[in-house]
C-alpha cells in the first residue's frame, strides 16, 4: 500500500508525508524488539565482547589474566608471524582439516547412498548410523584412547594375539596422526550422512524416471543427477566441515595434545598452549585472531569460488 | 480485535510505563548481582569460603565434605569445595580471578602461587607459620618470596623409585650406586618376551614427567639459572651434565615398557602393582594402589632416591603441594577457617586421607600420635623411614623445577607448563636429535620465554 501512494506521488511532487503507524505495527515492534532482545544480548555478551576482547590482547603484552596488560602493537603478531612453530602447525591444521573433511564426506556421501536405498532394516540402520555423531566428544575420545592404548587397550590385544607387535598409536607422528584422523573422521561422518541423506530425499524421482527412460545406467543417474542437485548442499557441508576442522581443539587436545613433540600441533592447540601453558596471552590471542582473520579470508573466497545463489 | 486479545487472561497490553518498569527492574537485579551487593550482604551475615582443590583422591574429596560440614556446624560458615585436576590449575585460577570470583583456600601444587602473589591476589601466611614454628619445616619446605611464606606445604610429594625387592634379591641384584649399576639392573631386570620389563618411567609432555623424570637430572647436578636469572643449561658447566643425563635416559629407555612417550601417571602405577615392571618412579600413592590391588606385593617392595651418574649423593624430586589462601572479601574468615583446621589436627587427618602419599613436611608430624598408629604408616614404617632420609639434607638432594634460579618466581611455573625438560627428551627419542641440539633447543626456549617475561 505504501509503495502505491509513493508511486503516486511521483507524478505531482509534493511533500511526503510520514507514514501513520498504527497501534497494532507499534505493539509488533515491540514485540519484535523482545524477540531480538535476549538473542542480541547473547551474541553480545557471549561472543561480541569475547572476541573483541581476544583481539584487544592480542596487541599487549600481558603474562596472565590478572596481570597488567602493556600495549605492544603489532610486536605479538611480528612475533608469532616469524616463529617456525606457528606455520608448522598452520600446516598441521590445514593437512588435518583437508584429510578429514575429504573423507568425511566421501564416505558421508557413499553411506549416504547406501542409506537411501529401499531395504529391510534400513530405519534401525539410520539409526545406528548416526550413533557417534550422538555422543559427547569426550566420551568418544575417552573410549578410542582405551582401545588404542598400548598396553591395556582392546585393538592392541587383539593385534597382538594374531601375532603382530602391539602399535604405539600416541608415540609416532604418523600413529599420532593416524589417531586423530580416524576419529575425527569416525565422530563426524553422520553429520554429513544425514545432511545429505536429507538432500537425497529432497530430488524428485520424476528426474530419475526421465533418466532410466533414456536409458542412464546408476553411475550416470548418480553423476548426472544426483551429484549436481546436491552440489550446493555439498558446496555448504565443505565449507562449514573446514572451519570445523581447522578450529577442532578437543578431539586433538584430549588424543595428543599436539603430541607426540608438536607433531600434531595445529593453531587451536598453539593458541591454547601459548595462552594458558606459556604465560604468553599476547601471542595465544594473535594466534587465535590470526585463525580468525585466515577462516573469514578462506569462506569470502570460498564463495567467490563457488557461489550457491548460482547454483540455485 | 483478534481473539486472543479479547481474552484479558491472555494478553495483557504492555503499555510503556510497565515496559519501562520491568526493564529497570531488570537492569537493577543485573547490576546488583553484577557487582556482588548480595554476596556481600550474605556474606556478611555468614561467610561462604570456596576451597579450590587439585586432590582429587576419593577419600581426600570425602575428607574435606565432611570438613564443611563440621565447619559449619562450629562456626556457622558454609564451605565450598571445587575439585579441579592439576593441569586446569592455571586456567581455573587466573579466570576466576578475572571474573571476580576468586577462591578463598587453594589447595594445589603451588608452583603458581608466586605468580598469585606477586599480584597481589594472596593473603601473606608468615604469621601462621611462625606460630606453628618454621624450624618445625623439614629441608627447602618453605620458601619466601617478597620477604614473606605464602604456601603451607602439607606434602613433600617426594618423588623417588619403587623397586621390587623380591626380583632384586631374585637376581642378586643390589641397590644402584651409580648410572652404570643402573643400567647393569635394568639390564637383569628386563625381560620383554615375558612383558617384563625393568622400569616405567615417564618421558612424554606433562607433570607426570616433570616431576616423575627429571631426579636424574638433579642427581647430576643440572640447574637451569645462575643467581640472576641467566639461562645456564647449555654453558660449558652445566652442558655436558645434561647430555650425559640424556644419553644415561636413551639407554634406560630400552629397558621401558613400549611407548615411553605415552606413560602416564595411571601405567606407572598399574605397570607396579601388576608385576609388568620391576621399577617404577612415583610416590607413596603408589603403595596405596599396591594394597588395593595387589596386597601381596606389599612386603615385597622397597623404595630408593635416585643414584648420581658417579655415585655419591643420591636426590628426589620435591613436588610442591601446599595451601593458600586468596586475598579476598572473605581473607579474614577463611584465616580463621585455616587456623581452626590446624589446631583441631584436621590437618593430620587430611594427610592421613592417603596416608603413604601425602609425605608430612613437618617434622612434629612424624611424633604425632594420631599419624603414627594410622594403620597403614605402621604396616609399612620401613618406607616411612627412607622417606623420611629423604629430608636428610646429609645423604639426599632435593631437586626441583622450583628450586631453579635465586628465588620463587613465575619462570618455575614457565619451564613446567611449556614442557620444556619433556621435549628436551621427545626431542632425543622420538625426532632422533643429538643430546646437544636437544639441550640447545631448551635453553634457547627457556631464554625466551624468561627474557619476555
Amino acid at each position: 500500500m505504501v509503495t502505491l501512494r509513493r508511486s503516486a506521488t511521483l507524478a505531482t511532487p509534493a511533500p511526503v508525508q510520514p507514514v501513520r503507524v498504527g497501534p497494532l505495527e507499534r505493539r509488533e515492534r515491540k514485540l519484535f524488539l523482545a524477540f531480538l532482545t535476549p538473542g542480541a544480548l547473547l551474541a553480545i555478551g557471549a561472543l561480541f565482547i569475547p572476541v573483541f576482547y581476544a583481539i584487544q590482547l592480542s596487541f599487549y603484552h600481558t603474562e596472565s589474566f590478572i596481570d597488567t596488560p602493556e600495549f605492544v602493537g603489532l610486536g605479538n603478531y611480528v612475533r608469532i608471524f616469524t616463529d617456525p612453530r606457528y606455520w608448522e602447525a598452520f600446516w598441521h591444521g590445514l593437512f588435518y582439516a583437508g584429510t578429514t573433511v575429504f573423507l568425511q564426506v566421501v564416505i558421508g556421501i557413499a553411506i549416504a547412498l547406501l542409506l537411501h536405498q529401499e531395504f529391510r532394516g534400513r530405519n534401525w540402520l539410520r539409526s545406528a548410523a548416526l550413533a557417534p555423531y550422538i555422543l559427547p566428544t569426550v566420551v568418544v575420545v575417552y573410549i578410542w584412547k582405551w582401545l588404542l592404548n598400548l598396553n591395556h587397550g582392546l585393538i592392541n590385544v587383539g593385534l597382538e594375539s594374531i601375532g603382530i607387535t602391539p602399535i604405539a598409536w600416541f608415540s609416532s607422528v604418523v600413529g599420532a596422526w593416524f589417531s586423530i584422523i580416524f576419529v575425527s573422521v569416525w565422530y563426524w561422518t553422520p553429520f554429513v550422512t544425514i545432511t545429505f541423506l536429507a538432500a537425497l530425499q529432497s530430488i524428485s524421482d520424476d528426474l530419475y524416471d526421465a533418466a532410466a527412460v533414456d536409458g542412464a545406467n546408476s553411475w550416470q543417474r548418480l553423476l548426472h543427477i544426483t551429484l549436481p542437485v546436491l552440489k550446493p548442499v555439498l558446496v555448504v557441508i565443505i565449507m562449514l566441515r573446514t572451519i570445523f576442522m581447522f578450529n577442532k581443539f578437543d578431539i586433538v587436545w584430549l588424543l595428543t595434545s599436539g603430541g607426540p613433540l608438536t607433531s600434531t600441533e595445529h593453531l587451536p592447540i598453539l593458541a591454547y598452549q601459548k595462552t594458558f601453558d606459556m604465560f604468553d596471552i599476547g601471542g595465544g590471542t594473535a594466534v587465535a585472531t590470526s585463525i580468525f582473520l585466515f577462516l573469514t579470508l578462506l569462506i569470502w573466497l570460498y564463495f567467490r569460488l563457488f557461489p550457491i545463489e548460482e547454483m540455485d | 480485535m483478534s481473539d486472543h486479545q479479547s481474552s484479558p487472561a491472555l494478553y495483557t497490553p504492555m503499555s510503556r510505563r510497565r515496559l519501562l518498569r520491568t526493564l529497570g527492574a531488570a537492569g537493577g537485579a543485573t547490576l546488583l548481582s553484577a557487582t556482588g551487593l548480595p554476596r556481600q550482604i550474605h556474606a556478611a551475615k555468614a561467610p561462604t569460603i570456596r576451597i579450590f582443590n587439585n586432590e582429587t583422591d576419593p577419600d581426600t574429596i570425602a575428607f574435606l565434605k565432611k570438613m564443611a560440614t563440621d565447619y559449619k556446624a562450629e562456626a556457622g560458615a558454609t564451605v565450598k569445595i571445587e575439585t579441579v585436576p592439576v593441569m586446569q590449575t592455571v586456567t581455573k585460577l587466573t579466570t576466576s580471578i578475572k571474573a571476580g570470583k576468586p577462591y578463598d583456600f587453594i589447595i594445589y601444587w603451588t608452583n603458581l602461587a608466586i605468580q598469585l602473589a606477586e599480584e597481589g591476589q594472596l593473603a601473606p601466611l608468615g604469621e601462621i607459620i611462625k606460630e606453628v614454628g618454621v624450624d618445625d619445616f623439614g629441608p627447602r619446605a618453605l620458601r619466601k618470596f617478597k620477604d614473606d611464606y605464602w604456601i603451607y606445604p602439607y606434602d613433600y610429594n617426594f618423588n623417588y623409585l619403587l623397586y621390587r625387592k623380591d626380583w632384586f634379591a631374585e637376581k642378586g641384584l643390589a641397590v644402584p650406586n651409580d648410572w652404570n649399576e643402573f643400567l647393569e639392573v635394568c639390564k637383569a631386570l628386563n625381560d620383554p618376551k615375558n612383558k617384563q620389563y625393568a622400569l616405567t618411567l615417564p618421558f612424554g609432555n606433562g607433570v607426570h614427567t616433570n616431576w616423575g623424570n627429571t631426579a636424574f637430572l638433579w642427581a647430576a647436578g643440572v640447574e637451569f639459572y645462575d643467581d640472576e636469572w641467566n639461562v645456564i643449561l647449555d654453558s660449558p658447566d652445566i652442558k655436558p651434565r645434561v647430555v650425559k643425563t640424556l644419553e644415561f635416559l636413551e639407554k634406560v629407555s630400552q629397558y621401558t615398557p613400549p611407548g615411553p612417550l605415552e606413560t602416564s601417571l595411571k601405567d606407572m602405577l598399574i605397570n607396579f602393582s601388576n608385576g609388568t615392571s620391576a621399577m617404577t618412579s612415583y610416590t607413596g600413592r603408589a603403595i596405596h594402589t599396591i594394597e588395593d590391588r595387589n596386597p601381596e606385593l606389599a612386603d615385597k617392595y622397597a623404595i630408593m632416591s635416585y643414584p648420581g651418574p658417579d655415585g655419591g649423593k643420591r636426590a628426589v624430586t620435591y613436588g610442591d603441594d601446599g595451601f593458600s589462601i586468596g586475598k579476598t572479601s572473605n581473607t579474614e574468615a577463611t584465616v580463621d577457617f585455616f587456623k581452626w583446621f590446624l589446631s583441631t589436627e584436621r590437618l593430620i587427618d587430611y594427610q592421613l586421607t592417603v596416608a603413604l602419599h601425602y609425605q608430612p613436611p613437618q617434622y612434629s608430624t612424624y611424633k604425632n600420635e594420631k599419624w603414627r598408629s594410622n594403620p597403614l604408616i605402621q604396616k609399612h614404617w620401613e618406607t616411612i623411614e627412607v622417606m623420611m632420609d629423604f629430608m636428610n639434607t646429609d645423604k639426599t638432594l632435593v631437586g626441583s623445577i622450583d628450586f631453579q634460579g635465586p628465588q620463587a618466581s613465575p619462570n618455575h611455573a614457565r619451564i613446567m607448563t611449556s614442557n620444556v625438560i619433556p621435549k628436551m627428551y621427545s626431542q632425543v627419542l622420538l625426532k632422533k636429535m643429538t643430546p646437544s641440539q636437544a639441550v640447545d633447543a631448551a635453553a634457547k626456549e627457556i631464554r625466551e620465554f624468561t627474557t619476555r617475561s
